[in-house]
């Protein structure tokens, strides 16, 4: 006889939490601070070596204080133009702030446009439109 | 926020009408709204003043700031001064739009008044990413940026307050504390 009731797994430790699951649902969302070792057996003496030491430590943060203005600029007066040759040398994380700033900037001169107020078909839906009758005879 | 819901907010800002139609006083949850006579100044929030002109019942008022001359000299004022100028209104740019949109008839020079709002808005604007590298380059707990508007902060904030929170990771994986447990995973 098949169960009338399945346990629905969380997917927390996946990809997405899953909506019907009742361990997600009773989930809290604090963040934890987690520190992550990872061993790399050996390696220590090679690391060590290669260190600049206590006064390169700020290079990185240092590095993102002086892309920081670029970031800004580019991705706030790029309006509708092809943006690849603006984020071709920004890693990820970077990208990710990029289009925050054109996310707020189309936004805002969609708005100022007036399409804020304007009824327009999804993508999907001008899609089925272009589907010729010749596709569905097959 | 979307642009959008800025905009639902300022549509609550007072702004005066002629209604070319009688009504009596009308009781709405927010308040009360009229009486109305033809002729007659009233004020009433931008939302319905926007609809009554819409359907041909009123004429609206510009706001008092809503003229070249006064809007010439804010804008000077505004690229003259290193920090942000109190605007006339907190929703200028939301304000602008609407009556110049809908109700252009009844504002004079309405072509010169979008420029001179359009500049004034190109120069806080600037002046926020001004702010916003040396908040970052000097790496700062807090700051403090008077007169902004919603608009301006809700345009220019989400990029600003993404970067902030990267440097703080960023800064703070450079001391690894005792109080960072790591966990098996």
């Amino acid at each position: 006889m098949s169960e009338a009731y399945f346990r629905v797994e969380s997917g927390a430790l996946g990809p997405q939490e899953n909506f019907l699951s009742l361990d997600d649902i009773l989930m809290s969302h604090e963040k934890l601070s987690v520190r992550t070792e990872i061993p790399m057996p050996r390696l220590g003496a090679f690391f060590l070596d290669r260190s600049g030491g206590a006064e390169t430590d700020n290079a990185i943060p240092e590095t993102f204080v002086g892309r920081f203005r670029r970031i800004m600029d580019s991705s706030q007066n790029a309006y509708n133009e092809d943006t690849s040759a603006l984020v071709a040398r920004l890693d990820e994380m970077e990208r990710g702030l990029f289009q925050t700033g054109q996310k707020g900037l189309n936004d805002f001169q969609c708005w100022e446009k007036g399409q804020a107020s304007q009824l327009t078909a999804s993508n999907l839906v001008q899609n089925y439109a272009k589907r010729k009758f010749t596709d569905m005879e097959d | 926020m979307d642009a959008a819901e800025v905009e639902f907010l300022a549509e609550k800002e007072l702004v005066t009408i002629i209604p070319n139609f009688s009504l009596d006083k009308i009781y709405l949850i927010g308040g009360d709204l009229g009486p109305f006579n033809p002729g007659l100044p009233v004020q009433v929030p931008l939302w319905l003043a926007v609809n009554l002109k819409q359907r041909q019942k009123c004429r609206l008022l510009p706001p008092e700031w809503m003229d070249v001359e006064k809007l010439e000299k804010m804008r000077d004022h505004e690229r003259k001064e290193g920090t942000f100028t109190p605007m006339p209104s907190p929703y200028y740019m939301e304000l602008t739009k609407l009556l110049l949109n809908h109700a252009s008839d009844n504002i004079p020079q309405a072509d010169e008044i979008r420029t001179l709002i359009k500049d004034v808005w190109d120069t806080r604007i600037a002046k926020f990413r001004v702010s916003a590298d040396s908040f970052v380059r000097q790496q700062e707990a807090h700051a403090k940026l008077d007169n902004l508007t919603l608009m301006e902060i809700n345009t220019s904030g989400a990029f600003l307050t993404q970067a902030l929170n990267h440097m703080y990771k960023l800064r703070t994986n450079l001391q690894p504390s005792d109080s960072t447990q790591s966990q098996d995973f």
